[in-house]
C-alpha cells in the first residue's frame, strides 16, 4: 500500500500511509483507537475507497473498488464485531459470496453444490484443529459470540489467499480458542500467506508476528522488528509520548 | 474458485467423533422449524374442520374444493413471489395494480369483436401467440425498472426505497389498467377461460400426486437413515404430506386437479429450486439477514435485488393470466387488495417481514389459510366484511406466534 490517504468531509482519517507486506509474514497492526488502523484495512479489502495513494500486490495496482474485487485479488479479511449472517448456517457463512457450484450446465445456471460447499467448510474447520461446538446447520444468531467469532476466522482460512486480514479476531474468544486463533495465524503464514493482525492484545501481537507497524492519528508513527522491540516501546509510538508512564502500558494491554 | 480446493482430509478416530457430533446433534432450531409448521398446520386443520362442521360438510367437497383451488392459485403464486423480495428485507406493495395493468394490456390486445350482423363466431384482434409474449415483456419491463430505480436510490442511502418505489406502482398501476382497458369486463379468448375451467383427470393426476408423495416420504426417510435430519425434524414433513394428499386425492375422485393449481404449483416449485439451490438463493437470504457482511463477503448486493425484482415480474404476468382464466374476462378492475394479502399470506406462512427467513412453499400454505376463511365465510353467507376481520386477527396471531416461539428458542440457545 503506498501513500493511501483518506479523507472523510474534512476530517482526515488517514495520511499518507505506506505498508509493505512480504509472503510468509505476519505483520501486526496497532495504535490507539481511531489511529486509522480499521480504515487502513477497509481500503485493502476494498470497502472503502481512498481518496489517494494505491494498493499495489505483486507490483500490480489492482485498483480494487468492492469487496468482491478484493476476495478475487486474493485477500480475504475476518472483519471486526464477528460479521456473519445471523440467519444463515455454518457452511452457508463460511462459503458466502464463495459458494461452490454444481459441476456442468447446472453449475453455469447458478446452482450450488452443497456437498462440496460442505465440505470446504468441514477441511477449513480441521485445520483451525477443532469443532466450534456446534452444529454445520445451525443457524449463527443462536451460537455464542466466541462460536461466531470461530466462524469468522474459520471463513478466511477457508479459501487460501495472498493476504488474510483479522482485525481483533480474538477479541471475544477465550484462551485456548485464543490460542487456536493464533496457531491459524503460523499456519497461514507457513502456507505462504502474508497476514495483518490487528489486535489490542499485545501477548498476541508479540507472540506471533514478525514486524509491527503503528499507526497515529492517521499516520505511520513507526515500524519495527518483533525481536528487536519492546512493549514499552511500542505503547510510547502508539501515544507519542517519550515519556510512557507503566500504567499506560497495562492500560494498553 | 480461487485458490486450493482444501486438501481431502482423513479424519482420525478422535475427529470423526467430534465429526459425528456435528453432523447429528439436533439443535434447537429444528424443533423451532417444528413448531412453526406445526402451527400452520393446526391453522389449516381448524380451519378446515371448523367450516367442515359448521357449513355442514359443504366445505370438503370436490366442488367447493375446486374453487378453493383455483383462488389459492392466484393468491399463491403473488404469495411464493413476494416471499423472494421479502427474503431480502426488501417489499412489493404493487403486486396487485401491476398484475391488474398486465391483465388489462392482455385484455385490450385479445379482445373478442363480437360482429352481431354476421354469423362469424368471434375472433380475437392479437392472436395469443403473440399478445402472451407482449404481455410478459411489459410485465418484465415494469420488473427491471423498478429493481433499478430501488437500487439506484438504495446506493444514495435511501432505507425503504422497495417500499416507496412499489406504493407508486400501488397508485399508478390501477390507474393504467383502466386507462388502457376501459371497458368493465371484456370478453378473452376461449383457451383462456379453458384454463380456469380445466383440470387435469383424476386418473392421470392420482397416480402422479401419490407418487411424488411418496418420493417425498422416501427421501424425508431417507434423509433421516442418513443422519442429516432428525427423527423430530422429518414427523412435521410426513404430515404436509398427509395433509397435503387428502384434499387433493378427494378431488381426483370427482373432477380432478383444477388446471390453475397445477399451473401455481409448478410455480411455487420453481421458486423453492431458485431460492434453495442456486447462488442467488444463498445470497438473497445472506442480503436480508445481514446486508453489510453480505456486501463485506462479496456478495453483489445490487444485482440480488434486482433479481429478485425480476422475479416479481414473471409473476405479474402469470398472476395476470391466471385473472383472465378464472374470470374468462378483462376486467382493470381485479388484484385489489393482493399485494396486501400475498404479504400476509406469506406472514401467516411463516416468512419474515424483517427479511433473511422463510421459503415459498410456507407463503403458498399460508394462501391456503387466507383463500379457506374467505371461503368458508362465503358458504355461510356471513359479510364479507367478517372475514377480513378475522384474516386480520388470524394474521396478526400468527405473526405473534412465531416470534413468541423465536424468542423462547433463543432463550433456550443462549442459555
Amino acid at each position: 500500500m503506498r501513500n493511501i490517504g483518506k479523507f472523510y468531509g474534512h476530517v482526515e482519517a488517514l495520511r499518507g500511509v505506506n505498508l509493505t507486506l512480504g509472503k510468509h509474514e505476519v505483520l501486526g497492526l496497532v495504535g490507539d483507537n481511531a489511529a486509522g488502523k480499521s480504515t487502513l484495512m477497509k481500503v485493502l479489502a476494498g470497502v472503502i475507497p481512498p481518496t489517494t495513494g494505491e494498493v499495489l500486490i505483486e507490483g500490480k495496482d489492482l485498483h480494487i473498488k468492492t469487496p468482491l474485487e478484493a476476495r478475487l485479488a486474493g485477500i480475504e479479511t475476518a472483519h471486526q464485531h464477528y460479521a456473519l449472517c445471523g440467519n444463515l448456517d455454518v457452511v452457508a457463512n463460511v462459503c458466502l459470496g464463495r459458494e461452490a457450484r454444481r459441476p456442468g450446465i447446472l453449475g453455469r445456471l447458478g446452482f450450488i453444490d452443497k456437498r462440496v460447499m460442505r465440505e470446504q467448510t468441514v477441511a477449513s474447520l480441521h485445520e483451525f484443529s477443532g469443532t466450534i461446538g456446534s452444529t454445520l446447520h445451525r443457524p449463527t444468531e443462536m451460537m455464542s459470540g466466541g462460536q461466531r467469532q470461530a466462524v469468522t476466522v474459520v471463513r478466511v482460512a477457508a479459501f487460501a489467499a495472498k493476504i488474510v486480514i483479522m482485525d481483533e479476531p480474538t477479541a471475544n474468544l477465550g484462551a485456548r480458542n485464543a490460542a487456536r486463533v493464533l496457531d491459524m495465524i503460523r499456519m497461514l503464514r507457513d502456507r505462504g500467506c502474508a497476514v495483518i493482525l490487528i489486535s489490542h492484545r499485545f501477548n498476541d501481537i508479540f507472540e506471533v508476528t514478525d514486524r509491527i507497524q503503528v499507526l497515529r492519528t492517521g499516520q505511520v508513527a513507526g515500524v519495527r522488528r518483533t525481536t528487536e522491540t519492546s512493549q514499552e516501546e511500542i505503547v510510547s509510538l502508539m501515544f507519542g509520548g517519550a515519556d510512557v508512564s507503566p500504567r499506560m502500558v497495562a492500560a494498553a494491554e | 474458485m480461487n485458490g486450493a480446493t482444501p486438501a481431502t482430509h482423513t479424519p482420525t478416530d478422535a475427529e470423526g467423533r467430534a465429526l459425528e457430533f456435528l453432523e447429528k446433534e439436533a439443535g434447537p432450531e429444528s424443533v423451532l422449524e417444528n413448531i412453526q409448521l406445526y402451527g400452520l398446520l393446526g391453522a389449516i386443520l381448524a380451519t378446515a374442520l371448523v367450516f367442515q362442521f359448521l357449513t355442514k360438510g359443504i366445505f370438503l367437497t370436490p366442488e367447493n374444493l375446486f374453487d378453493l383451488g383455483k383462488q389459492v392459485a392466484i393468491l399463491g403464486v403473488a404469495a411464493g413471489g413476494v416471499t423472494c423480495v421479502l427474503i431480502m428485507g426488501e417489499f412489493d406493495i404493487s403486486t396487485g395494480g401491476a398484475v391488474a395493468f398486465i391483465a388489462a394490456v392482455l385484455g385490450a390486445l385479445m379482445i373478442q369483436r363480437v360482429d352481431i350482423t354476421s354469423s362469424v363466431a368471434a375472433t380475437e384482434s392479437v392472436p395469443g401467440w403473440i399478445a402472451l409474449p407482449i404481455g410478459l415483456g411489459v410485465a418484465l419491463t415494469m420488473a427491471v425498472v423498478t429493481g433499478f430505480v430501488i437500487t439506484r436510490l438504495a446506493r444514495q442511502g435511501f432505507k425503504t426505497a422497495s417500499f416507496i418505489v412499489t406504493l407508486a406502482g400501488l397508485i399508478g398501476y390501477p390507474a393504467l389498467a383502466i386507462l388502457v382497458l376501459p371497458n368493465a369486463a371484456a370478453p378473452t379468448p376461449p383457451y383462456i377461460g379453458a384454463l380456469g375451467r380445466g383440470a387435469v383427470p383424476g386418473a392421470i393426476a392420482a397416480p402422479v400426486i401419490i407418487l411424488f408423495a411418496a418420493l417425498a416420504a422416501f427421501s424425508l426417510i431417507r434423509s433421516v437413515r442418513s443422519g442429516r435430519r432428525t427423527r423430530g425434524a422429518a414427523v412435521p414433513g410426513l404430515i404436509v404430506i398427509g395433509v397435503v394428499l387428502f384434499p387433493l386425492l378427494l378431488l381426483c375422485t370427482s373432477k380432478g386437479i383444477p388446471l390453475m393449481l397445477v399451473v401455481c404449483v409448478a410455480a411455487v416449485g420453481i421458486l423453492e429450486i431458485v431460492t434453495q439451490m442456486t447462488v442467488f438463493g444463498r445470497h438473497a437470504y445472506a442480503v436480508g439477514g445481514n446486508r453489510v457482511d453480505a456486501r463485506l463477503a462479496g456478495v453483489n448486493v445490487t444485482r440480488t435485488i434486482k433479481i429478485g425484482f425480476l422475479i416479481m415480474g414473471f409473476v405479474y404476468f402469470l398472476d395476470g393470466v391466471l385473472y383472465l382464466a378464472r374470470l374468462d374476462a378483462a376486467s382493470p378492475l381485479i388484484g385489489r387488495g393482493l399485494e396486501l394479502q400475498s404479504i400476509a399470506a406469506a406472514a401467516i406462512g411463516g416468512v419474515s417481514l424483517a427479511g433473511g427467513r422463510g421459503r415459498p412453499y410456507q407463503a403458498l400454505l399460508g394462501a391456503f389459510v387466507i383463500v379457506g376463511l374467505a371461503n368458508g365465510f362465503n358458504l355461510l353467507n356471513l359479510p364479507s366484511l367478517w372475514q377480513n376481520v378475522v384474516t386480520g386477527i388470524v394474521l396478526v396471531a400468527a405473526v405473534w406466534f412465531d416470534v413468541a416461539v423465536r424468542n423462547r428458542v433463543n432463550q433456550l440457545v443462549v442459555e
